[in-house]
């Protein structure tokens, strides 16, 4: 067994109308931290929703420890820690308390809370209840709750949604460390390519509940090394522009302007192209794509079908 | 069988911590309290009382004043807060998400909650028994004329109503759990407890003997004693009301756990 996560044409929607998730199939290897990324709006939420069995997308569609989620959820809730959106905590309670509610549904012995509220760095005898916790500590919180049952697997949404520098660099150490120490493997939501740059192993990128690309963070970088980038310093932006526009995929700003080429190749018929219409060419220079880069490309040229 | 029961003790267990210091948990405690208090200074300082119970032992007419008099508003009505109250933590607190991620079976969350509600009215009767028989010893001792201290108490009279008057909100409770765990807002359940309640109190009035299947009406028939233009047929303890509050609560919350059980989580 190698997948721990594995969904096969997964569609949702509610009650019929738009579709949420189109067609999304992906696999998360055991002991990687998989980076779920998207823009907001783009069907995160909803994809973790399906696949913790919240939302019923359909028979044989999820597969969570070799075991498909609608058929065996007690027993893959048992070694699941989740933590979906804002956490859900009981306010009028403690954060220890909290605890124990979870220690009673997991029919667990309460001795691993000051454990993990130790993990979480919040302080293990304090009566303060949970209403007057900051969003920091509350989120903390909610990942104490998710790590509590010892779990093979965490899946967290948006973990760092809220917080501080501080509070996300905290969050970022606790997530590597659970996978290099304990092995367990991390699915994690964001709308942010950096924070998922930073822990993750994988990545897949949705947009408008399409599945764009999966694989390793590399394998990303890879991906796109196919497609040659050049900045191009010229006299007359606007002219050069429509001349190639009909050619290259272009990108312009007032100043820069800049082609999509499928190799080096591609270089010398376009100075060749620019020269016959006497534009000057001052400078052709390659541009090297970061991720930040590649995502926005993929996220935009998604929207305009 | 055995592991099932073991999933719903748990269950059990985490919604009687949820409660916890929850304004519910006060009302079911002050409730019965305010109300005691409220007949012990009448009994303790109203002259015309002395005349009422010239006739022997006070303890009957006592048990049954209590019980008349929460019967056709308060006790429904706290009911329906209670209900509400208890299902709204989980709504206020966007906590479904983590009750339906535990590893328990769905239909433990919707029994546990469904128990535990039910369970908390019938803390709160307990406590309403042993406040009446409390102050009526009271009574005993600081105004001795009334003659509680010369009489012994009614005690299965006073069993009997606590055990009817408790089944007679069942069929309430069944019913406003599911509008509550249907409806994510505090107020809406309470509108229609409400309107549920007065309707059923003003259908009485009608002498139909349908009333029964009105749990709203169970326990202002329960204190009244009559369906329709009859009176009500009592088995054993229990009364015709009784019943039909157990059936709403095992039999007609199935019903209501099937639609329950296909929503979505969100």
């Amino acid at each position: 067994m190698s997948n721990i996560i594995q969904t096969r044409n997964l569609s949702f929607s509610y009650s019929g109308k738009d579709k949420i998730l189109k067609d999304i199939s992906f696999e998360v290897p055991r002991g990687s931290v998989y980076g779920f990324l998207g823009p907001n709006g783009a069907g995160k939420t909803t994809t973790i929703r399906v696949l913790l069995g919240l939302l019923f997308a359909g028979r044989e569609k999820v597969m969570i420890f070799d075991k498909f989620i609608e058929k065996h959820k007690i027993d893959i809730y048992k070694k699941i820690g989740a933590l979906i959106e804002q956490p859900s905590l009981y306010n009028h309670l403690s954060a220890k308390e909290n605890l124990e509610i979870v220690c009673i549904y997991r029919n667990m012995n309460p001795d691993r809370i000051p454990e993990v509220l130790d993990l979480v760095k919040l302080p293990v005898n304090s009566r303060k209840k949970v209403k007057a916790f900051s969003t920091g500590m509350k989120q903390r919180l909610g990942l104490a709750m998710a790590l509590l049952p010892d779990p093979e697997l965490i899946i967290l949404d948006e973990p760092t949604n809220g917080l501080d520098p501080e509070g996300i660099r905290e969050v970022r150490d606790i997530i590597i460390d659970l996978n290099k120490k304990k092995n367990i493997t991390i699915f994690l939501s964001s709308h942010l390519l950096s924070e998922i740059e930073k822990v993750c192993s994988h990545v897949a990128i949705i947009n408008h509940g399409h599945l764009l690309f999966q694989g390793t963070i590399e394998h990303l970088r890879a991906s796109k090394e196919a497609n040659y980038r050049v900045l191009i310093e010229t006299n007359d932006i606007e002219k050069a522009y429509s001349l190639l526009a009909d050619k290259y995929r272009m990108q312009k700003s007032p100043e820069n302007l800049y082609a999509n080429l499928r190799s080096k190749e591609d270089v010398s018929p376009l100075i060749d192209l620019l020269r016959s219409e006497n534009i000057i060419v001052y400078q052709i220079k390659n541009e090297i794509e970061s991720l930040e880069d590649i995502f926005i490309t993929l996220t935009k040229s998604d929207s305009h079908d | 069988m055995i592991k099932n029961l073991k999933y719903f003790i748990s269950c059990f267990d985490a919604e009687l911590l949820k409660t916890r210091r929850t304004f519910a948990i006060w009302m079911a405690v002050i409730s019965p309290l305010f109300i005691a208090l409220m007949f012990f200074l009448v009994y303790l300082f109203e002259d015309s009382i002395l005349t009422m119970l010239n006739t022997g032992n006070p303890w009957a007419t006592y048990i049954d004043q209590h019980y008349k008099a929460i019967a056709t508003f308060m006790l429904p009505f706290f009911v329906v807060l209670l209900t509400t109250l208890v299902v709204y933590t989980d709504h206020k607190n966007n906590t479904w998400k983590l009750l339906y991620t535990m590893p328990v079976p769905k239909w433990c969350i919707y029994y546990s909650k469904l128990f535990t509600i039910a369970f908390l009215v019938f803390l709160t009767h307990v406590l309403f028994l042993l406040l009446i028989l409390f102050s009526g010893f009271l009574l005993g001792i600081f105004r001795p004329e009334l003659g509680f201290g010369d009489f012994a108490p009614a005690y299965l009279q006073l069993v009997v109503t606590t055990i009817n008057s408790f089944l007679a909100t069942l069929g309430i409770i069944t019913i406003q759990f599911w509008i509550s765990m249907r409806v994510k807002n505090l107020f809406v359940p309470l509108g229609i407890g409400l309107i549920c309640i007065v309707a059923g109190n003003i259908l009485i009035l009608a002498f139909f003997e349908e009333i029964i299947y009105i749990p709203y009406a169970h326990p202002s028939i329960n204190s009244w004693e009559i369906i329709g233009s009859r009176s009500i047929h009592q088995f054993f303890i229990v009364n015709e009301v009784g019943f039909y509050g157990l059936i709403y609560f095992f039999i007609v919350s199935f019903l209501f756990y099937l639609d329950v059980r296909r929503m979505n989580v969100k």
